[in-house]
């Protein structure tokens, strides 16, 4: 690759995952990740627990080190200058405590040093909107008003990249509610990159532009949210039918009731004109993200032992 | 035994068992040293000094283990959680803490026994089973003292300091009333000390002059209501500790605090000008606080042993207070810089705060410079403030020139010595919670390399002052390399 | 103008804006030259990405719902009634033909069908009777 479209595509995307594996001991926990995102797009990156989230985040701060593949963020490598990355973006930990002893309003000035770009005047007015005490210690904060310290402490340097990891993990709907306008009005609104895990679907939908799902170490699927609703869909139809026509659909998920399938596809228009050319009779329900996502992080083990076995099982019937 | 019972015990056992391992291997190593060098003329000061600096400092760090260990792990909220109660953990915690306690006093008294077989040591110059009991027990009784004072603290640190200072001031108080009672009353005295922390240290050692008293012709001291007196503390101390372990409500303040109305900030202060300013800053607060503790005490129990003394030295401002904060410097700021070494990471380390200070455009090299360095001389300076102030005040208004007691330059080298092993202490026991994150387990290598060093002074190679400083110089340097590996590389062992 | 999103619910969010003020528009609830939130007003009011809420103010002006001026805001364009009953009814058929087709798997003829519409309907206008007999009272 040339230098010219390195430096293009690094003007084009905050973050670039290329070929990622990292292991820890004998466990695999990223397998062959690729992923890139796009400069001002809010970016939500889900999974299971366990999934391989926070090892992804940890790796585009440098904290921790891949065992192979390229990673890119902001067009910097994180492992070869990770205080360059962390100087521009802002992170939010996963649960994050801060020094209980400090008050909030030391925190705020203790951390600002590190920071070349830090705006004392922005913290404060995020401080005032996020209705923060100053002079409470950190031990004393609620879950809320922790999670919004780190949020001022993450943005008060007008980093290019948010990385957020689960900030809305421990908030009750009331603040995570306010935790959505919080993103909406302060990152996307300043136009930042923001790029954040989550596993809670129906917060992030409104919310995101895009959509990762992480399953076992790997990606599973990258698309915006309407595209990924308009392609995964659940089609309810004849068992018999649905063995001549397996291997023309991306099955997800499948489930048996007597004599009825539903099948869950994710290239929903191609099977539909299928079934209409075939002249097959279906009935076709869109999903919720919740629904979408569980297809395709556990619906998985359908799809690669049980589905086949099940097809196998119905194609004497044939 | 019921399930509850044996489930708690195994729980207890599986977080104590390296410790114990530990503990056993090191007093078996200290057993195997002098024999492997043939040099059993020295072998029982040997005991007796390792035996004492063990003793106190195991009684110290087990007894804030068990006061905080569950609160630093933030396990309490489970434990409180389950059908059982609380007080069941506690004692599950006492009896693997006294099976800890005890194990260096087991492995002792089995080598003597083997060796007096073998005909290394003259038969019955050895100490009795009841005296190696009684240390044993006096080791429980430091532990079970701090415990119950300092039961339910936020982290071990903080145990420990709150139980040490309790300690000494208990003992500070009893310097007190042996200068006021003693003559009159040996028996009431007797009585304090047998029911302090540490108290059964007394029953051994009457049990281990009866022979000289009884060559002396001097009439036996009757033991058995030391003993009582001893049991009585003893378990006084566990019932307190029971009583209160886990009684704690993790939530209460936290929801007065954030129910209080918030007040929208006006103005906030400027931030700090430079990265060095914040690191700088940070590492005062934190290391300030015990070493000023520690000052403290070095304080109180100096000026308490001289007021006790001051009919021998004719008055309190003496070079005898200067005598006295000396050793009580060296004795207490040994503890004071391993416990401040340990806190330069605990925080720093904790999984949560770990990745708060990483994961920002920090420098490693110069947290690690900044807050080693700042909190070595704030840790140091602090601590030996109590004696230069000592010796200040005696320069201005003392009666005798001061070096009378040392003579000339000799007093010199001892103080030299006594900060470069405080400096060794300090870099070891951070060396140690950086690699293994651990404070107990930290402390507890910390202590077994110091007594290992301590091994160096005796033959064969009876290091002089000038060796004993270099080798010292030479672990700390050592140990401060690794320290620094470990945290630039993000090490741990067991991770 | 009131809009409520519902989480969770198998219909996108940029379909379920731009259905609601449709309607309100259909209904008249919405009348022509009207302001609307801006698109970073109403996304933090409803707390949606801000370019979802832009796509659908960029479709609904599309299908001359709404007007959006340079500079000015977004508006409701003057044929917006007219130009929503369109895809109103086009919405309401999808709806009918789902309702016949649950009314089939449960065997009911056309004829059947037919009389349940008429039930619901005659059930309406006596609602609508008893409410103005109410009022005049």
């Amino acid at each position: 690759m040339s230098q010219v479209s390195n430096s293009d595509a690094s003007a084009k995307f905050a973050i670039e995952l290329q070929g990622v594996c990292k292991s820890f001991r004998r466990t695999q926990v990223l397998s062959n990740l690729t992923m890139r995102v796009e400069r001002g797009k809010t970016f939500a990156f889900l999974g299971r627990n366990g999934a391989g989230k926070t090892t992804s985040i940890r790796m585009l701060l440098g904290l921790l080190n891949r065992d192979q593949g390229e990673v890119r963020v902001l067009g910097l490598d994180p492992t070869a200058e990770p205080l360059k990355v962390r100087a521009r973006v802002g992170y939010l930990a996963e649960d994050q405590q801060m020094y209980g002893w400090m008050r909030v309003e030391e925190i705020v000035r203790f951390v600002a040093p590190f920071y070349a770009t830090w705006d004392h005047d922005l913290a404060l007015k995020y401080l005032r909107e996020f209705e923060l005490p100053l002079a409470t210690k950190i031990k004393h904060l609620s879950k809320g008003q922790n999670v919004r310290l780190g949020l001022v402490l993450a943005l008060a340097h007008r980093p290019e990249l948010v990385i957020l990891d689960d900030p809305a993990l421990g908030l009750d709907p009331v603040m995570r509610k306010q935790f959505n306008r919080d993103l909406v009005t302060h990152l996307q609104g300043e136009g930042r990159t923001v790029f954040y895990s989550s596993h809670l679907l129906y917060e992030v939908e409104p919310v995101a532009d895009e959509v990762a799902i992480l399953d076992g170490g790997r990606l599973v699927r990258q698309a915006d949210t309407e595209t990924l609703r308009r392609d995964v869909k659940q089609f309810v139809l004849d068992r018999s039918a649905l063995a001549a026509l397996r291997d023309d659909m991306s099955v997800l998920e499948l489930q048996r009731a007597g004599d009825d399938a539903a099948v869950t596809v994710q290239n929903a228009s191609a099977v539909r004109a299928l079934l209409d050319r075939e002249g097959i009779g279906y009935r076709m329900n869109d999903l919720n993200l919740d629904e979408i996502f569980a297809a395709y992080v556990a619906g998985k083990v359908d799809d690669d032992a049980g589905a086949r076995a099940a097809v196998d099982e119905l194609a004497p019937q044939r | 035994m019921s399930g509850v019972w044996r489930s708690l015990l195994w729980k207890e056992w599986r977080e104590q068992r390296f410790k114990l391992l530990a503990i056993t291997l090191f007093t078996a190593t200290i057993v195997a040293w002098p024999w492997l060098f043939d040099s059993n003329g020295t072998l029982y000061e040997a005991f007796v000094v390792i035996g004492f600096f063990c003793i106190l400092s195991l009684g110290l760090f087990v007894g804030a283990s068990l006061a905080a260990s569950e609160r630093s792990q933030r396990t309490v909220g489970f434990l409180q959680s389950l059908t059982h109660s609380t007080r069941r953990t506690a004692i599950a915690k006492l009896v693997m803490a006294a099976l800890t306690v005890a194990s260096p006093g087991v492995v002792l008294f089995v080598a003597v026994k083997v060796w007096e077989s073998l005909g290394y040591i003259p038969a019955n110059h050895g100490i009795s089973a009841a005296a190696f009991a009684a240390i044993a027990w006096a080791a429980f009784s430091f532990a079970i003292w701090v415990a119950a004072i300092a039961v339910n603290l936020d982290d071990e640190v903080r145990a420990g300091a709150v139980g040490f200072l309790a300690v000494a001031l208990f003992w500070g108080v009893f310097a007190v009333a042996v200068d006021q009672w003693l003559p009159a009353s040996e028996e009431l005295i007797q009585a304090m000390a047998a029911s302090g922390p540490g108290g059964p240290l007394l029953i051994s050692i009457e049990i281990c002059e009866a022979p000289q008293r009884e060559f002396a012709l001097l009439p036996p001291r009757p033991i058995g209501r030391l003993v009582v007196l001893a049991a009585i503390s003893t378990l006084a101390m566990a019932l307190l500790y029971v009583w209160h372990f886990g009684r704690v409500a993790p939530a209460q303040r936290k929801s007065v605090e954030s129910t209080a109305k918030s007040v929208v900030p006006a103005w906030l202060a400027p931030p700090m000008r430079k990265a060095w300013n914040a690191i700088l800053w940070k590492q005062c607060c934190e290391s300030l606080p015990l070493s000023m503790l520690g000052a403290g005490a070095i304080l109180c129990v100096s000026v308490f042993i001289a007021v006790a003394s001051r009919g021998d030295q004719g008055g309190i401002l003496r070079d005898g207070l200067l005598a006295m904060s000396i050793p009580v410097w060296i004795l207490i700021g040994g503890l004071v810089t391993i416990v401040s070494g340990i806190g330069l990471w605990l925080d720093d380390l904790r999984p949560e705060l770990h990745m708060f200070w990483r994961s920002r455009p920090i420098a490693t090299g110069q947290w690690f410079v900044l807050k080693f360095a700042t909190s070595a001389i704030i840790t140091l300076a602090t601590l030996a403030l109590p004696s230069l102030v000592i010796y200040g005040l005696l320069t201005a208004f003392g009666e005798r020139p001061v070096w009378n007691l040392y003579g000339g330059d000799d007093w010199r080298m001892p103080v030299l010595l006594a900060l470069i092993s405080q400096f060794g202490f300090f870099c070891v026991a951070a060396a140690f919670m950086a690699a293994t994150r651990r404070p107990m387990v930290s402390a507890l290598l910390t202590i077994f390399t110091a007594a290992g060093f301590g091994f160096c002074l005796l033959p064969p190679f009876s290091l002089e002052a000038t060796g004993s400083a270099v080798v010292i110089a030479a672990i700390s340097a050592i140990a401060t390399a690794a320290g620094w590996l470990c945290i630039r590389n993000d090490w741990a062992i067991g991770r | 103008m009131f809009l409520r999103i519902e989480k969770g619910s198998a219909a996108p969010i940029s379909r379920q804006i731009a259905h609601q003020i449709a309607s309100l528009c259909a209904a008249g609830k919405l009348k022509p030259g009207e302001r609307l939130p801006s698109v970073r007003e109403l996304a933090r009011d409803l707390g949606v990405n801000q370019n979802t809420i832009l796509r659908v103010y960029e479709r609904l002006s599309g299908d001359g719902l709404l007007e959006m001026r340079q500079g000015q805001g977004t508006f409701v364009a003057d044929g917006a009634r007219a130009n929503a009953s369109p895809g109103q009814r086009t919405r309401l058929l999808d709806e009918l033909r789902q309702i016949a087709r649950q009314a089939q798997s449960l065997g009911l003829s056309s004829e059947q069908i037919h009389e349940l519409l008429s039930v619901a309907l005659g059930e309406l206008d006596e609602q609508a009777a008893h409410d103005l007999a109410g009022n005049l009272s």
